[in-house]
C-alpha cells in the first residue's frame, strides 16, 4: 500500500505556532505540506473536483481559526486535518441532501458507462472507475474508513481517532464497507454478463 | 470478488491518486482568504481585548464597591457619602433613561474638559457640563430599573479611551476619580469623571 513520507510533526507544531501568532508564510506551508492528502481525501469522499477545492479550502480556514485546538501530544497534524476535513464533508453532504441535491444522476450515468458492453473494453481503468463509483456510493461511515485505511494507509488507531469511534468499531466498519464493495462488484459484472472476462482481468492484477 | 482482488484494485486506486494535488487556484483562494481573515481578526480581537480588559475593570470595582457598602463603619458616617450620593440623582434619576452620550459626538470637547477637570483648571460649571455620566451598556437606553448606588472609585486614565474621551498617552496608566453608578444587579452601569470640587482627599 503506498503511503506518504509522514510530515516531521515537531516542524508542523513549530509551524502551527508560528501560524497562530499571525504568520502567512507558516500558515502557506503548512497548505503546501498537507494540502495533497486533505485534496485527495476530499475528493475521494465526494467524487467531484469543486467540492474537494471548498473543502480543502475550508479545512486550512479551520485551520488558521482554530489552529490552537490541535495538540501535538495527541497526534499528527495531519491526521487533525482528516478529521477536520472529514467533518466537512459530511456537513456539505447533509446540506447536499436536504437540498436535495444528491447528484444521483451522475452516478447512475457513470455506472452505466463503467458497465461495457464488448469484453475486450473492460480495461483495468474501467475496472478501477467501477470500483470508485461502487466506493462512493458506500455510506458515509463506510466510505471515510474505507478511504482513510485502504487508500491513505491509516492505521486502525489513527482512523478512529479522525472519525472518533473505537478501533473495534473501525475494523467492523471497514469489514462491513469490503463486503460491500465486493457484492457491489460482483452485482456489476453479473448485470453486465461480463463476469468471465472480469475475472480474467482480475486474475492478471498482482497484488 | 475475493478480498485479494478488492486489496488488489484498492492499492490501485491508492497508486493512481498519490499524484494528485489540489489546483493551483486553490492555494490562492486560500491564501486570500487568510489575508482578509486576518484583517478582520486583529481588528476584533483588538476591540474584544479591550472590552475585556474594561468589563473586567468594572466587575472588580464593582465587587468592591459592594463589599465596601457592606462592610460595618466605626464611629460616625463620614459626611462624604451624601455629598457624593447627592448630585448623582438629578442626573440619573430613578426609572428614567440616562442620556446616552455618543463617544464620537464630541470627543475632542470633551477630552479638553476632562484635561481641565484633571488638571484642576477647570470651573465648577465646565466640571458639571463635562462630567454627566457616561452608560457602560445598552440596557441604559430603557433606564434604570429599580434602586442604584453611587460609588467613587479610582480609574486608570486609558479606560477613558473605551468612553470616547481621548487622553495623554504619557500619563494613561495614572489613576483618575470616578463615580459609578451601580444596578441591583452589581454592576456597573454608568460612569462620570469626579468634578475637581468633590474629590476626596
Amino acid at each position: 500500500m503506498p503511503q506518504e513520507p509522514p510530515p516531521n510533526s515537531d516542524a508542523d507544531a513549530v509551524l502551527v505556532s508560528r501560524m497562530i501568532a499571525g504568520d502567512r508564510e507558516a500558515f502557506a506551508a503548512l497548505f503546501r505540506r498537507h494540502e495533497r492528502s486533505v485534496y485527495r481525501f476530499a475528493l475521494q469522499m465526494t467524487g467531484a473536483g469543486d467540492l474537494a477545492d471548498d473543502v480543502t479550502q475550508e479545512v486550512f480556514m479551520a485551520l488558521a481559526r482554530g489552529g490552537s485546538r490541535y495538540v501535538p501530544e495527541q497526534g499528527l497534524l495531519s491526521t487533525y486535518l482528516y478529521g477536520v476535513a472529514r467533518n466537512i464533508v459530511r456537513q456539505q453532504e447533509r446540506r447536499r441532501r436536504a437540498r436535495q441535491e444528491v447528484d444521483l444522476e451522475a452516478i447512475e450515468v457513470d455506472r452505466a458507462a463503467a458497465v461495457p458492453d464488448p469484453v475486450d473494453q473492460l480495461t483495468r481503468e474501467r475496472s478501477l472507475a467501477a470500483l470508485r463509483q461502487a466506493i462512493l456510493r458506500l455510506p458515509p461511515h463506510y466510505r471515510e474508513v474505507i478511504v482513510l485505511c485502504a487508500l491513505h494507509a491509516l492505521s486502525y488507531d489513527e482512523t478512529a481517532l479522525v472519525v472518533g469511534c473505537p478501533v473495534g468499531t473501525v475494523r467492523s466498519r471497514l469489514n462491513r464497507a469490503r463486503r460491500m464493495l465486493s457484492d457491489r462488484c460482483r452485482a456489476s459484472l453479473r448485470e453486465s454478463g461480463a463476469v468471465s472476462s472480469w475475472s480474467r482481468v482480475l486474475s492478471g492484477v498482482s497484488r | 470478488m475475493n478480498d485479494d482482488q478488492l486489496d488488489a484494485w484498492l492499492a490501485d486506486i491508492a497508486r493512481e491518486d498519490e499524484g494528485v494535488t489540489a489546483p493551483a487556484h486553490v492555494e490562492t483562494r486560500t491564501m486570500a482568504a487568510w489575508d482578509e481573515w486576518r484583517r478582520t481578526h486583529a481588528a476584533v480581537a483588538a476591540r474584544t481585548a479591550r472590552r475585556r480588559w474594561v468589563v473586567g475593570a468594572f466587575a472588580a470595582l464593582a465587587a468592591s464597591g459592594l463589599v465596601a457598602l457592606a462592610l460595618p463603619r466605626p464611629g460616625p458616617t463620614p459626611p462624604p457619602v451624601p455629598a457624593v450620593v447627592a448630585p448623582a440623582v438629578p442626573d440619573v434619576p430613578e426609572g428614567r433613561a440616562i442620556p446616552n452620550e455618543s463617544a464620537a459626538d464630541d470627543t475632542a470637547a470633551r477630552s479638553a474638559a476632562v484635561d481641565r477637570i484633571l488638571s484642576g483648571e477647570a470651573r465648577p460649571e465646565a466640571a458639571a457640563e463635562s462630567t454627566r455620566f457616561i452608560p457602560l451598556g445598552p440596557d441604559l437606553e430603557y433606564g434604570l430599573a429599580g434602586s442604584f448606588q453611587v460609588a467613587r472609585v479610582r480609574v486608570p486614565r486609558d479606560v477613558l479611551v473605551d468612553l470616547g474621551v481621548l487622553i495623554d498617552g504619557r500619563r494613561s496608566r495614572e489613576p483618575v476619580q470616578a463615580d459609578v453608578v451601580f444596578g441591583e444587579d452589581g454592576l456597573a452601569k454608568a460612569i462620570r469623571l469626579a468634578p475637581v470640587s468633590r474629590r476626596i482627599p
